[in-house]
């Protein structure tokens, strides 16, 4: 037993070996004890034709269909909420949000990140699938500091990264999806078929939408979220403890009832408690030149 | 017998399948413009970039970057911007026996057809949405500079 063991190891690491190195398992034709390399072969197609049946039953969300179904969740926001038509506050933003994004391990989305301010009293921020960040003037009110923002942004974009959004569609649509993706194959979309699709695709961004405004992530994602957050901060040199303060002050927004931010997100100082550890123990001074530049930058004038 | 049989015809179905992966020389670009840096820096000076679809040669890796090239352009990319799946951009026809993911990859799927249909249902607002996309779409030099104004020393600088 003991000698069939050894020689199966034995078989194991050479054929291990000889599959890194077509070249050499092309010299081959029969492998002992095994079978021909053309059974082989046959045998390797076959689980690749049941692993393929298998995914092709749920479509994947490529990062192309991911921007597609972003744009329209951020225009679906859009058509509830007024953008802040001020150049000098959005490049600002823009630059902020940029920076970070660039630093992040997805520095690159399909169509790159891009961020706007509502014009909006609500303290409330949206991360649309594929990087379109819409972030309220009442947040950056709460905000004293250019590290406070950043805060603000990382965490939005941490819960782009983390796909966050994309979690909430419905398993039934991907599946649906990938049914009519299969049935169209090498044709041409015809008009039922968009039509069919379209139907899909706008379930899908419901879907979302309704996580986004209405019930909000799960406290798990939004730990989640606030810990790469506080990654993000470091790695661009902003100071991770402005996460603490800006949450702090949210919290002395916090209304007694669900409305705005406390509809879609958890007690901010339950979240204090559960990034303490990460954003360990230094203070918050921010620096003179970050904030001098953020309130320049978001003045009415 | 039986069982060193089974045990070694599966070692060969892995090894088989792991070496299809590893030796991808070439990755495809999956995002709509590729940047292509002078260096493996987040914040490198641009040389070019690369459509969707497009594939590159890769000829050696630097953290999070590939150093690549296709046809005359050269330089780096971040890992980000790459897969090793092929995408087939064949005029919107693609052959057939695909699986789903890859007919998604080759702009089947959601796309801008579907979207033209969904802006036609009224219920989104795409105005702002386009001039996100096209406005404060800062290069890696402008936010480095942005960046050390502000004091900061991430990404390299």
């Amino acid at each position: 037993m003991r000698g069939l063991a050894l020689k199966t190891a034995a078989a194991l690491a050479g054929l291990l070996l000889l599959a890194a190195w077509p070249a050499a398992a092309g010299l081959i034709d029969t492998i002992p004890g095994v079978g021909s390399v053309g059974e082989i072969r046959r045998r390797v197609q076959q689980v690749q034709r049941v692993a393929g049946a298998a995914q092709r039953a749920t479509a994947e969300i490529t990062p192309r269909q991911e921007y597609y179904i972003g744009r329209a969740v951020a225009a679906t926001i859009l058509k509830q909420y007024r953008p802040w038509d001020h150049p000098a506050a959005n490049a600002y933003v823009n630059k902020v949000g940029q920076c970070l994004a660039l630093v992040s391990d997805v520095p690159q989305t399909f169509g790159g990140y891009h961020f706007l301010v509502l014009d909006s009293p609500e303290i409330n921020a949206f991360a649309a699938p594929g990087g379109f960040i819409l972030v309220s003037r009442g947040l950056l009110a709460c905000c004293g500091s250019e590290d406070e923002l950043a805060a603000v942004l990382a965490h939005e974009i941490s819960h782009v990264q983390l796909k966050h959004g994309l979690g909430a569609i419905k398993k039934s649509r991907l599946v649906d999806l990938g049914r009519l993706l299969i049935r169209e194959g090498v044709r041409e979309v015809g008009s039922a078929r968009l039509n069919q699709l379209t139907r899909v695709f706008g379930r899908s961004v419901g879907d979302i939408t309704k996580t986004l405004m209405i019930s909000g992530y799960s406290r798990a994602q939004e730990t989640e979220a606030d810990r790469a957050a506080v990654k993000l901060l470091r790695r661009m040199g902003y100071q991770p403890a402005a996460l603490i303060s800006m949450l702090q002050k949210m919290k002395a927004r916090y209304p007694k009832t669900k409305v705005g931010f406390a509809k879609t997100h958890p007690d901010p100082l339950e979240r204090v408690r559960a990034v303490r550890s990460a954003v360990g123990a230094a203070g918050f001074h921010p620096p003179a030149v970050r904030v001098q530049r953020f309130q320049n930058a978001l003045s009415e004038g | 017998m039986r069982l060193a049989r089974r045990a070694v015809l599966s070692a060969v179905v892995i090894g088989l399948l792991w070496a299809g992966a590893a030796t991808a020389g070439t990755m495809s670009v999956t995002v709509k413009q590729g940047r292509v840096l002078e260096a493996p820096m987040v914040f490198g000076r641009l040389v070019g970039h690369l459509p969707y679809g497009a594939r590159v040669s890769v000829l050696g890796r630097h953290g999070a970057f590939y150093q690549v090239r296709s046809g005359s352009l050269a330089g780096w990319m971040h890992r980000s911007a790459l897969t090793t799946k092929r995408i087939v951009l064949t005029g919107g026809r693609v052959r057939s026996g695909v699986s789903g993911s890859e007919l998604a990859l080759a702009g089947k799927g959601f796309n801008q057809q579907v979207e033209n249909r969904y802006r036609a249902s009224g219920r989104a607002d795409y105005t702002w949405v386009d001039k996100m996309e096209h406005s404060n779409n800062f290069d890696g030099p402008t936010l480095a500079a942005f960046a050390r104004q502000g004091g900061l020393r991430g990404g390299g600088l």
